[in-house]
């Protein structure tokens, strides 16, 4: 029973993120070339984050 | 119970940073003014969290008057604002984009390092969220003192207030009503202030951008 929720709760998050995905990319597919540095530290900062959040709040 | 409630406080607070990290991040005006608008939501959902599962009925009330003054009516005065500036976008800051958000992760890890004492003194489920609160108050200072135009400043300036009321949400479970009702005509008027200063730099230098006055000293 909490195997089948943990399943299905777990498909539900994939699919919502899949979509918010899905989204963001189509909406800033024409990131003009200048601006992937931008791009770039922008993902660097969120993987930061992610990593900080992780480690730190255990 | 308490896992849910504290994954859901520090949820709702990486998504209310996030939002102050757009300001650095994009360039028009109406982006800020929406991302502003969407953290004051988020930031109201925090407050009802924290309303629901410590049992405060006036953060209720907070969360409403958040909702109303800071999701609804200074975002509609903004974007009226914003209407008579769209050329003013946020072209040449002193920072460039990349350096400013490497310099705001720093910050956030910064925030981490000083709330540290902090969140190791407090018990609450919420005390994780607290080192977020703190990297949004920085990284909007860093906004306010790094662009140039004055609406991004104002923009700014609100989403430190935003990260201060949160602060005192997930550290203190809000602070009496009363003092929040202070807390929010504080906001409306300052708000209000700096609506005539930025109409009175426009009427002088027919820009927004604050390096113009620079020509006022002599």
């Amino acid at each position: 029973m909490t195997l089948a929720i943990a399943v299905a709760s777990l498909l539900v998050k994939l699919l919502v993120l899949a979509a918010t995905i899905a989204v963001l990319e189509t909406r800033i597919a024409k990131l003009r070339l200048f601006r992937v540095p931008e791009l770039l530290s922008v993902s660097f900062v969120l993987a930061l984050l992610a990593v900080t959040s992780s480690f730190l709040l255990r | 119970m308490d896992g849910v409630f504290s994954q859901l406080s520090v949820l709702g607070s990486s998504l209310v940073l996030l939002f102050g990290l757009i300001l650095l991040w994009r360039r028009g005006i109406t982006a800020y003014i929406g991302a502003f608008a969407w953290q004051s939501i988020v930031l109201a959902g925090v407050t009802v969290v924290v309303a629901y599962f410590g049992n405060d009925y006036e953060l209720y009330w907070v969360a409403a008057g958040l909702l109303l003054l800071k999701g609804l009516v200074i975002p509609r005065l903004l974007r009226r604002m914003a209407r008579r500036f769209t050329a003013e976008r946020e072209l040449e800051p002193y920072v460039n984009t990349a350096t400013s958000l490497v310099v705001s992760g720093l910050l956030v890890l910064f925030g981490y390092a000083i709330t540290r004492p902090l969140v190791a003194l407090s018990q609450l489920p919420t005390r994780a969220g607290m080192p977020l609160a703190m990297g949004l108050v920085l990284v909007s200072l860093f906004v306010v003192i790094s662009r140039k135009k004055a609406l991004t400043q104002v923009v700014g300036f609100l989403m430190l207030e935003n990260g201060l009321a949160l602060l005192a949400v997930l550290g203190t479970y809000g602070i009496p009503l009363i003092v929040e009702l202070g807390v929010f005509l504080d906001v409306l008027m300052g708000f209000l202030v700096m609506q005539i200063f930025i109409y009175q730099i426009h009427e002088t230098f027919e820009s927004i951008d604050v390096e113009q006055l620079n020509r006022l000293r002599h």
